[in-house]
């Protein structure tokens, strides 16, 4: 236990030292920071405006109730503001009380609600036949943060494994590798030392996420045993990519390869239709994004959970029997 | 003539490696996904429910007009029932027509997060919609259109510019650093020192490297993807100028550093913020001033440009332009700080 103990501190100490490991620890919180900004922003209106200065006081202050509204000096400012790359929609009164709207031609939406807006404002004594009216049923988690939350809960995952390959392979170009064969040391607890680093990370980034976004009421035992079986695949890739690189390119190529599977099982589980989702049945990253999907929605049992993280630690063990030989190889 | 030789030398070295390959790999990989797994477009239907609590209302007539507006609707006998479909399903909306005071009235039942600008914009326009066809009601607002063309890709091509910019263009900001720190521990830089070559050469070497590889990336993807619909000069000089910008980046932040490990923090710190542009290149109408100001956001654009029939030129060239110059100004400043550095 303290050889173990030994081998985490000194590659604690190490990364700390080279910022690789404040990297990964911290980068999750500023994600997760960067979200939370966002989250509000995102969808909360159905289009940008942007308006005459001398209109600002008028349709602009009016505009303002539906979207984040901008002013421009004279109509040459607006058309230029409207033909920069984001999606702005010019907007001006005319003297007969009816409005012209400034597209630039390729935006993605919200220009209809916009002409009936304004046109609701001209007709405002108008009774529309129809009232209408919103209500809600009192869920105020936004898409976004469940998504975004649940995405960055899963990639945190990897990055433990980034910390090991990374590692190893630093150990084997300083020869260090070898040294270990012959200290007092025996593999298999070098190996748990190296490995612990890559579950302590995520455990401990994925309580920051949880409450910088404000999760802080799900169940935590459940997100931990999820988080701590998705971060035993990763390990498993950190180690065998760590241990088949025999130069840092090579493992920042591994890991970036690693990406792609995990990206895809998370967006795949969100936009494949159910009958195609068998398809992403082998990944251990997608049972692991619908479980703690079904955890920040409250919706998890234990029986999900542990359901889950058998599969997970079932492809992650059929993953180590097929990798054994490489990794034991490589340690020699 | 010092650096065509350090670019081929660099050349031939990287592709005896895994690397190169490896980018390819992945290039193929991202194709098949989006051919074999993704569909051409997503079926954008939402799901809502839709209760009407008196038989005089025009419940048909609004069914249809719902539909018309893409919404899959089903029908539910209680409000109360309505209710229970939206906290089953926390991605549909539901539709309560009722009477209130003699009058018909919609009630949109919302999950809860949505922003009172959105509620606001909802129960105008909605009135106005059912207004306006009735007389007396003045349909006055126009519109013009200031650049009219088809700007649209199939979700399936929409995805590219993100691959491309993150991938093609910012390979050098991942691989750059690997690539000297590699050759520092190996002793070839200072070997370097004592050669005749210049540090330009052999940093535009390596920079010319990573052109290729994104070059060869790039365009697998987008030929087997976007196919012959992409305007290939335009994307070719685009992604030299965003590739030649993405390995400056890499040149820049690893000139601060000694070793790799102490670099790659950065280096995925800068991938990671520049991925967030990404959120407004699907949403455009969200577009904050500090997300404008990341460099990967008019590179989104602007690979969507090359993407499309028609494109507009000079946003493609104004960005070729401007990566040109950061890539110029970065590598300068890279340089000067590797001069002083590198061989120590």
């Amino acid at each position: 236990m303290k050889r173990i103990y030994a081998v985490l501190r000194r590659d604690l100490m190490s990364g700390l030292r080279d910022f690789m490991v404040a990297f990964v620890l911290v980068m999750p919180f500023i994600l997760a920071l960067a979200l939370r900004l966002i989250v509000p922003g995102v969808g909360a209106a159905l289009f940008r405006a942007a308006v005459l200065e001398d209109q600002r006081g008028g349709v602009g202050a009016w505009l303002e109730t539906y979207a984040p509204v901008e002013s421009a000096k004279d109509r040459a400012a607006l058309e230029a503001r409207v033909l920069r790359t984001d999606d702005v929609f010019g907007v001006i009164e005319n003297a007969d009380g009816g409005h012209e709207i400034v597209r630039q031609g390729n935006e993605a939406g919200g220009g209809e609600a916009l002409a009936l807006l304004l046109d609701a404002r001209t007709n405002a004594d108008f009774e529309s036949p129809v009232a209408v009216g919103v209500e809600d049923v009192g869920w105020k988690m936004s898409p976004l943060k469940l998504e975004g939350g649940n995405f960055l809960l899963v990639f945190l995952t990897v990055f433990g494994g980034m910390l090991i390959a990374l590692g190893m392979v630093e150990e084997k170009m300083s020869n260090t590798l070898s040294a270990v064969n012959v200290s007092p040391i025996r593999r298999a607890e070098f190996v748990a030392g190296k490995a612990t680093l890559g579950f302590l990370a995520p455990a401990v980034s994925s309580v920051g996420v949880i409450l910088i976004l404000g999760f802080e009421g799900i169940d935590l035992g459940m997100a931990a045993v999820t988080v701590l079986c998705t971060a035993a695949i990763s390990v498993l890739i950190g180690f065998t990519i760590g241990l088949a690189s025999t130069d840092p390119i090579a493992a920042v190529a591994g890991m970036k390869t690693v990406f792609l599977p995990v990206f895809a099982s998370v967006f795949g589980a969100i936009f494949l239709s159910e009958k195609w989702q068998a398809l992403l049945w082998w990944s251990p990253h997608y049972w692991s994004y619908r479980t703690m999907r079904s955890i920040l929605l409250g919706e998890a049992s234990w029986a999900q959970v542990g359901t889950s993280a058998a599969i997970i630690l079932g492809i992650t063990a059929l993953g180590f029997l097929a990798l054994a030989p490489k990794i034991r190889r490589g340690m020699k | 003539m010092k650096l065509l030789h350090s670019f081929l030398k660099d050349l031939r070295l990287a592709y005896r490696t895994y690397y190169v390959y490896m980018e390819l790999g992945i290039a193929l990989l991202v194709v098949a996904v989006l051919i074999f797994v993704m569909p051409e477009n997503f079926n954008r239907s939402a799901k809502a429910w839709l209760h009407v609590a008196d038989a005089s209302l025009p419940a048909a007539a609004i069914e249809k007009a719902l539909g018309e507006d893409g919404l899959d609707i089903g029908r539910v006998a209680t409000g109360a029932e309505l209710r229970e479909r939206l906290e089953e399903d926390r991605s549909a909306i539901g539709f309560d027509l009722r009477l209130e005071d003699g009058r018909p009235k919609l009630v949109f039942v919302l999950q809860g997060y949505e922003s009172a600008s959105l509620r606001a914009s909802l129960e105008t326009s909605v009135e106005a919609a059912f207004s306006r066809a009735l007389p007396g009601y003045r349909a006055s607002t126009v519109t013009t259109t200031l650049r009219s063309r088809d700007a649209t890709l199939s979700d399936r091509v929409n995805v590219l510019p993100v691959f491309l910019a993150m991938n093609a263009a910012f390979m050098g900001l991942f691989i750059i650093a690997s690539y000297i720190f590699l050759d520092k521990s190996e002793g070839a830089v200072k070997a370097f020192a004592v050669s005749p070559a210049k540090v330009w050469h052999y940093l535009a070497g390596k920079m010319g490297v990573v052109a290729v590889t994104g070059l060869a990336s790039g365009l697998l993807t987008v030929a087997l993807v976007a196919g012959a619909d992409a305007q290939y000069p335009l994307f070719v000089v685009l992604l030299l100028a965003t590739n030649a910008f993405g390995s400056a980046v890499g040149l820049f932040i690893a000139s601060f550093f000694d070793d790799l490990s102490s670099a790659m923090g950065w280096v995925f710190g800068s991938v990671a913020l520049l991925g967030l542009a990404a959120v407004s290149y699907y949403l455009p109408s969200f577009s904050p001033l500090a997300v404008r100001l990341l460099p990967s956001y008019p590179m989104l654009f602007a690979f969507r440009e090359t993407l499309l029939a028609a494109p507009d030129a000079g946003l493609v060239w104004a960005n070729v332009g401007g990566y040109s110059a950061g890539a110029l100004v970065l590598f300068l400043l890279a340089e000067r700080q590797y001069r002083r550095r590198m061989t120590a």
